[in-house]
C-alpha cells in the first residue's frame, strides 16, 4: 500500500501532531507515504471565493504531481481533501474545463490519480477486521466522533459515507474499544472558514457543538482535521469564556487515538502538542 | 454594520427598491455561466437552504433569498452584502436542496463575483485577497504574514492584541511556523494565476475531439 502523500499546509505548522501521528500509524500498518515533492497550498476555501479557476488550477497542479508518481493521493487535511476531491472531479467530468485550467499549467492535469482522505483509507484499504485485536483498547473512554463539514460534503461522485449521518470515525472508534458517544452536531460545521475574520461566528458553533458533546458524556472528541482541530482546541479558552463555563475538552485527532490503542509510543504520536491537555483523560484508559 | 450574533436580525422582505433600471437582468446568467452551466431556475423557494444554515442567524437575507435576488437581478444587493461572506462553505444547503442546486458553490461563485467588480466590502474578503497573495508568494501558506497582514488591512492593533494570547500558546506549542515554507520555483503560480486571467476570455473548443480547436489563436 503506498501513496502520494498531501500534507497540506497546516500539517506542516500548526497541525504537525495530526502529520507525526499519521506517519507513526502509517509505518505500524505497513502504509507507504511519499511526500509529494513540491506541492503547493491548495487554497482552501479563500481561492475559491477570490477565484473559481484559479483555485481548480492550483488544485490540478497539485494532483498533476501525485499523477506522475503513479499513485492515489492521501490529504489529511478535510479542507485540502475537499478541494482536491471536487476538482479533480469537476475536472475528469468537463472536458472544456479541463483544457481551460491545463492551458494554465506547467504540466498537464490528466485526471489518472484518485484523492482519499486517511480515514477512509484506513476503512477501506485496512479493514476494521484487522483492528479487531488491538494492543491497548480504548476500553472507558467516552469519545465524540466529529466529522466536520467538508469531510463528506459535498457528497462525492461515488460517495464513501453518508453526507450528514457518516459512520466510518463511529465504526473505526468502536472497533478500537472506546465508548461512541451520539450526539446531534457530528457534522455541523465549526465555522473555520471564517476563523480569523468572524470568530464570534465560529466561537458561538463550536461553543454549541461542544456543550452538546460534553451533555452527551463525551470526555474527548476525535476530529479528521486541522481547522475543526485548531477552532476546537485552541480557541476553547476563548469558547469556555463566552459560554462562561468550564468544558476542558481535549480535542484528538482520530490518528493519535488510534496510535494510543495499536500501542505506538506516546512520544510518537505529538499528544503534548495538543492545547487542552489529554493526560487526565487517558490516564484511564 | 456587523450584525449582532446575540439578536438575531429578523430581515423584512427585501424589497425591489427604485427603479427597473437597478436590476440586472443577466445577473443570474452571469452566475450560471460562472459555475459551468448551473440551471438556477430549478430553485423553488422552499427554503430548506436557510433552514440548514449555521450561520442563518447572522445574515440579512440568507441562502433562499440571496438565491431568489439572483434571479430577479438584484446584482448589486447581493454583492454588496455581508451574506455571502458568513456563508462557511460547509455544504449542508448543498447536501439538502431537493432541487440539486449547488447552493454553496452559488454563494463562492457571488463571493469572487463581489471581489471581481468591487463590491466586496466584508473582512473575509480581505482575509480572502491576502491568502492568495501570500499563497502566491510563497507556494504555501505562512499564516504569520497572512496575519500581520490581515490585521493590517481590516482589524487593526486592537485586533490583534486580542489574540495575542492564542498567538503566544501557539508559539508555544510549536504551531507557528517561524519561517515560511517556499515551493522550488515560486514564479510558477503567479504564472499560473496570470494565465488563468487571461484564459477567461472564451476558448473555441472542440467537444466531439475533446480537445480544443487547433490552429485557432486566442
Amino acid at each position: 500500500m503506498k501513496y502520494a502523500y498531501y500534507p497540506g499546509c497546516s500539517l506542516h505548522a500548526s497541525a504537525r501532531e495530526y502529520d507525526i501521528s499519521w506517519r507513526a500509524l502509517c509505518e505500524r500498518l505497513g502504509i507507504e507515504l511519499v511526500e509529494m515533492e513540491d506541492w503547493s497550498c491548495c487554497g482552501t476555501v479563500h481561492a475559491t471565493s477570490v477565484d473559481r479557476l484559479l483555485a481548480l488550477a492550483l488544485a490540478a497542479r497539485n494532483l498533476s504531481i501525485a499523477e506522475a508518481m503513479g499513485l492515489e493521493m492521501a490529504a489529511p487535511c478535510s479542507g485540502c481533501y475537499k478541494n482536491l476531491r471536487t476538482a479533480d472531479e469537476a475536472l475528469k467530468g468537463d472536458a472544456g474545463l479541463r483544457a481551460k485550467v491545463n492551458a494554465s499549467l506547467p504540466r498537464p492535469f490528466e485526471g489518472n490519480t484518485v484523492v482519499r482522505h486517511p480515514l477512509y483509507i484506513i476503512l477501506e484499504d485496512i479493514g476494521l477486521d484487522t483492528l479487531a485485536d488491538v494492543p491497548r483498547p480504548l476500553h472507558g473512554l467516552r469519545v465524540a466522533p466529529y466529522y466536520g463539514c467538508v469531510l463528506t460534503r459535498p457528497a462525492a461522485l461515488h460517495p464513501v459515507d453518508d453526507p450528514e449521518d457518516p459512520q466510518g470515525l463511529d465504526r473505526l472508534l468502536q472497533t478500537l474499544g472506546a465508548e461512541v458517544v451520539p450526539y446531534p452536531a457530528k457534522t455541523k460545521c465549526c465555522g473555520g472558514a471564517v476563523l480569523v475574520s468572524h470568530t464570534d461566528v465560529v466561537l458561538d458553533l463550536t461553543g454549541r457543538l461542544l456543550k452538546q458533546a460534553k451533555e452527551a458524556g463525551a470526555q474527548c472528541l476525535a476530529v479528521a482535521c486541522p481547522m475543526c482541530q485548531m477552532a476546537l482546541d485552541a480557541y476553547q479558552s476563548q469558547i469556555e469564556r463566552r459560554l462562561g463555563e468550564r468544558l476542558d475538552l481535549p480535542v484528538l485527532y482520530f490518528t493519535q487515538l488510534m496510535g494510543l490503542a495499536l500501542g505506538i509510543d506516546e512520544g510518537q504520536l505529538g499528544l503534548g502538542r495538543l492545547i487542552v491537555s489529554p493526560a487526565k483523560v487517558l490516564a484511564r484508559v | 454594520m456587523e450584525p449582532d450574533a446575540r439578536q438575531p436580525h429578523v430581515p423584512a422582505l427585501p424589497v425591489i427598491e427604485g427603479t427597473v433600471s437597478e436590476l440586472d437582468p443577466q445577473f443570474k446568467d452571469e452566475v450560471a455561466a460562472h459555475l459551468g452551466g448551473l440551471d438556477l431556475a430549478y430553485c423553488f423557494q422552499c427554503g430548506v437552504c436557510s433552514g440548514s444554515c449555521p450561520t442563518v442567524a447572522w445574515m440579512e437575507y440568507g441562502p433562499r433569498r440571496i438565491m431568489h435576488m439572483v434571479r430577479l437581478g438584484m446584482a448589486d444587493k447581493v454583492l454588496r452584502s455581508h451574506d455571502i461572506w458568513f456563508c462557511v462553505s460547509c455544504y449542508s444547503c448543498t447536501a439538502r436542496c431537493p432541487q440539486g442546486i449547488e447552493i454553496a458553490d452559488v454563494m463562492a461563485s457571488l463571493r469572487s463575483l463581489a471581489i471581481a467588480k468591487g463590491l466586496a466590502k466584508d473582512r473575509e474578503a480581505t482575509f480572502s485577497r491576502v491568502f492568495v497573495e501570500v499563497l502566491e508568494r510563497y507556494g504555501r501558506m505562512y499564516e504569520p504574514e497572512l496575519l500581520l497582514r490581515y490585521y493590517a488591512a481590516e482589524a487593526g492593533l486592537a485586533g490583534l492584541l486580542r489574540q495575542a494570547g492564542l498567538g503566544l500558546t501557539m508559539l508555544r506549542k510549536g504551531k507557528i511556523a517561524l519561517r515560511p515554507e517556499r515551493i522550488e520555483n515560486t514564479g510558477e503560480l503567479g504564472e499560473i494565476s496570470v494565465r488563468i486571467s487571461e484564459g477567461s476570455r472564451p476558448e473555441p473548443f472542440d467537444y466531439a475531439q475533446d480537445r480544443p480547436v487547433e490552429g485557432e489563436e486566442r
